[in-house]
């Protein structure tokens, strides 16, 4: 498991930095988590994950570990977590060459994304009980502080609690109050409809015939992003709750509707039997239910679904903000 | 033997001894004066209707043959005197007179010539031996009457079960001391009296006369035996592994404990599957089950039965798990003794081989590598179990009977929304496999014990459970409550009560 080493500290005083929201269990640290095994899986992309102090370091370490090594996921956040990592991605610089080497070559650019990622426990989003506790307003100046907001919904405990919107509305609320100017906020917000690689999540996607196979070898499915947004006003539907589909109204009346994107994502992603190398639409599980006294369990290898693109869409858009 | 005063060998006197009883009419009695310094003995020989000689014998002392000290020749001649037309033999015995002579013997010799001349046409001879000992000797020659056939009293069950009776020729009229007959016959679970061997003599005209009757408390099985003619009435019979005693019951009691029909149970193949996950304690009386059940089967069954021997456990969940799969102990096999110590055996081994790696796994750093825990591997093991009996291996004799004893559902043959169960890497369902083994062979029972059940009509309440409904389709229960017994019975292996047969039974089966 993923020591804390960095838990409790204050928010950011750097650059503004993105921030998760959502209810307990929806999945925030094991999709921090699986950022860097995204990152390695995808070299192409150019992009890679470093800490910028001793804590984050070492639980970007740990995360891998945990996830890849031991097969378990990390530990859920019991206080708000603050990890400073940043994306740095080595690209060609267009029209640029130096002498080097004897000889002319072309210079590279070097692109740094800081990701001042805060992850809060789920009940500090509780409207329930959020005021007057200590780590809801931390969590609230975090998200007035932040310029991207990654809100996580997850369809599976959505459909067991029915909390989504109880975790939503009373943040959103108090964050509006404490903008400085009247209107919708300016956040870049990335909704993240997460555990995608359940069984159930899986084949209502499945139904709902909007599955497209992904571009890698191990024909990976995946809802287009441009499907996402609708593939989600279908889940909230299946909620326990029926508040949840006031979810989306209140994410547009807080926030300008170009500036929120949805993505359909799995941190663990679908199981890939090893002597297949394929995805297998009969045999994909890949989250091990938790037995007594075991905890869940990851099955085989990770596969990252939409990780880095949302936080990609936020670090590109907070570093022109910023 | 002759009717002269010379003295014939013993070997003649028996021979002629023998002829003359043979030539018995029934009904008429052979007289056979007998004189010794012991006294006079008369020996009243007869056959009965079924050719068997009866001696019976009256002895007189010289003293109360005498009047007024000389030999009472008219007593003598009286005592003596044949009852019938049967016939009269005189035979002098005893030692021959050497130097001084007692008076006994005296009047034995004179009480000789005296029944010689009172019944000048009577045999006479003289002989060492006591006509006891001739008699003995010359009634066991007796050949068998010559329209009579001995045999041995069977049962037959025919196809719809019911019972008669049917006889296994023993010995042929006119047979002889020393004849010998092989043939074999099964005997079936008796009561207290045990299994009864009743020889009877059979008559041209099918009539039966009962010869003897003996009997002992025998094993079920079949037995190969040996009948020997010891003499006439008298049979011994070889290769039982206990002896036989003189049952000296009434006949028509004895008949009278013969059921009306015999249902037969077999033969069979019985297929025993026991799930191998769990803790020690918990497979080891799964396989307590299973040999409870075999024995009971072994025993009570009828017909042949066969007998097999799974083991399943469950699926690795990745490719760092070991995963025992569907190992086979022993498939048609008609003998099972050896069949669960194999299991014991194999159940110890793989435990000691995980325990041996998690030890390394452990010391490496690693988490232990512990068994799938929700499912368990019932699809390949119906699979294989369908497979085996399609062949080229021998299917076993009989109807199948699959008895599966665990607890867990099957792996699904892919991935189940609803249990999140992995899937069976095969892809192996159940759903299918299972009435194709009921379709494929006719009359095929199954019967399930698993390891916790509140209510055997609960099986249904969990949708996980559903396998296990079918799979005990014509019997369930508890490994904590489990009569092995009832068990066979309600799978059609055995029949529901003991029963027991007085006779033995004849080895074919006659047609309906």
């Amino acid at each position: 498991m993923a020591s804390r080493t960095n838990g409790s500290q204050p928010p950011p005083a750097g650059p503004p930095g993105i921030t998760m929201l959502g209810a307990r269990q929806t999945g925030k640290t094991t999709f921090l988590a699986a950022l860097q095994i995204a990152l390695l899986r995808k070299p192409d992309l150019g992009w890679s994950l470093r800490g910028e102090n001793p804590g984050s370091t070492k639980a970007l370490i740990d995360f891998v570990n945990d996830m890849s090594d031991n097969h378990v996921f990390p530990q859920a956040t019991n206080a708000i977590e603050n990890y400073r990592w940043s994306l740095e991605g080595e690209f060609p610089k267009q029209g640029s060459w130096e002498w080097q080497r004897w000889r002319f070559r072309r210079r590279d650019r070097i692109v740094s994304i800081p990701l001042d990622l805060v992850d809060a426990p789920g009940e500090s989003a509780d409207g329930r009980q959020m005021f007057g506790r200590a780590v809801t307003e931390r969590l609230v100046e975090n998200l007035a502080q932040s310029s991207g907001i990654v809100v996580f919904y997850d369809p599976v405990s959505e459909f067991d609690r029915g909390d989504a919107f109880r975790h939503t509305f009373g943040v959103l609320t108090q964050l509006r109050s404490m903008a400085q100017r009247k209107g919708r906020l300016p956040h870049y917000v990335a909704v993240c409809i997460t555990k995608f690689d359940e069984i159930r999540v899986f084949e209502s996607a499945y139904k709902l015939k909007m599955l497209e196979i992904g571009a890698e070898v191990e024909e990976f499915p995946r809802v287009p992003d441009g499907d996402a947004e609708a593939f989600f006003g279908r889940l909230v539907r299946l909620s326990r709750s029926d508040n949840a589909g006031l979810i989306l109204p209140l994410l547009h009346q807080t926030f300008r509707k170009e500036r929120v994107r949805f993505f359909v994502t799995s941190a663990i992603g679908f199981y890939l039997n090893p002597t297949l190398g394929v995805f297998d639409p009969d045999d994909y599980q890949n989250h091990l239910p938790p037995v007594d006294p075991e905890p869940a369990k990851i099955r085989g290898a990770i596969y990252p679904i939409n990780v880095i693109e949302p936080i990609l869409w936020l670090g590109e858009n907070v570093r022109t903000a910023g | 033997m002759t009717s002269a005063a010379r003295d014939p060998g013993t070997g003649d006197i028996v021979l002629g001894l023998t002829r003359t009883i043979a030539r018995l009419q029934p009904g008429r009695v052979l007289t056979i004066a007998e004189f010794s310094p012991a006294g006079t003995t008369i020996w009243k020989v007869r056959l009965d209707g079924v050719g068997i000689p009866h001696v019976i014998e009256h002895g007189h002392d010289w003293r109360s043959l005498r009047t007024l000290g000389s030999l009472d020749e008219g007593e003598l001649l009286d005592r003596i005197r044949p009852q019938d037309n049967g016939g009269l033999i005189l035979a002098r015995t005893g030692p021959a007179p050497a130097g001084s002579v007692d008076q006994d013997a005296l009047d034995a010799d004179e009480a000789f010539r005296a029944g010689q001349r009172g019944f000048p046409g009577a045999t006479s001879f003289r002989s060492p031996q006591s006509v006891d000992d001739l008699l003995d000797e010359a009634t066991a020659k007796v050949p068998l009457p010559s329209s009579l056939w001995y045999e041995l009293i069977l049962l037959r069950r025919r196809r719809s079960g019911r019972l008669e009776f049917t006889a296994q020729q023993l010995f042929l009229p006119e047979g002889r001391r020393g004849d010998t007959r092989q043939f074999t016959i099964r005997c079936e679970p008796s009561d207290d009296n045990g299994t009864v061997f009743a020889v009877a003599a059979r008559d041209a005209a099918f009539e039966f006369q009962l010869v003897s009757m003996a009997s002992a408390k025998i094993p079920p099985g079949n037995y190969q035996l040996t009948a020997t003619l010891l003499r006439p009435g008298r049979v011994l019979f070889d290769g039982l592994p206990v002896k036989l005693r003189t049952d000296s019951r009434n006949w028509l009691d004895v008949l009278a404990e013969v059921p009306d029909r015999l249902d037969v149970y077999g033969p069979a193949h019985l297929i025993v599957a026991v799930e191998c996950c769990g803790t020690d304690s918990e497979v080891e009386a799964r396989i307590d089950r299973a040999g409870q059940l075999i024995d009971s089967v072994r025993n009570a069954a009828d017909g042949p039965v066969t007998f097999s021997l799974l083991t399943f456990a469950a699926h690795a969940h990745s490719r760092m798990s070991h995963e025992d799969p569907v190992t086979v102990v022993g498939w048609a096999q008609s003998d099972p003794r050896d069949l669960i110590r194999r299991l014991h055996v194999l159940h110890a081994r793989r435990s000691a081989e995980r325990a041996l790696r998690n030890e390394k796994r452990v010391s490496r750093g690693e988490a232990p590598d512990l068994q799938y825990p929700h499912a368990a591997q019932l699809e390949c093991m119906l699979a294989e179990v369908g497979r085996r009996l399609r062949g080229p291996e021998p299917a076993g004799t009989g109807r199948p009977a699959l008895v599966t004893i665990g607890v867990r559902p099957a792996h699904p043959h892919r991935v189940d929304p609803v249990s999140e169960i992995l899937p069976c890497p095969r892809r192996h369902d159940w759903r299918i496999i299972l009435p194709r083994l009921a379709q494929e062979h006719e009359g095929m029972a199954f019967g399930a014990i698993r390891d916790v059940v509140e209510e055997p009509n609960d099986f249904q309440e969990n949708p996980l459970d559903e396998i296990w409904d079918h799979l005990g389709t014509d019997m369930k229960a508890s490994t904590d409550a489990f009569d092995a017994h009832a068990f066979a019975v309600g799978l059609g292996l055995v029949p529901p009560v003991l029963q027991y047969l007085p006779f033995p039974l004849a080895i074919s089966e006659g047609a309906d």
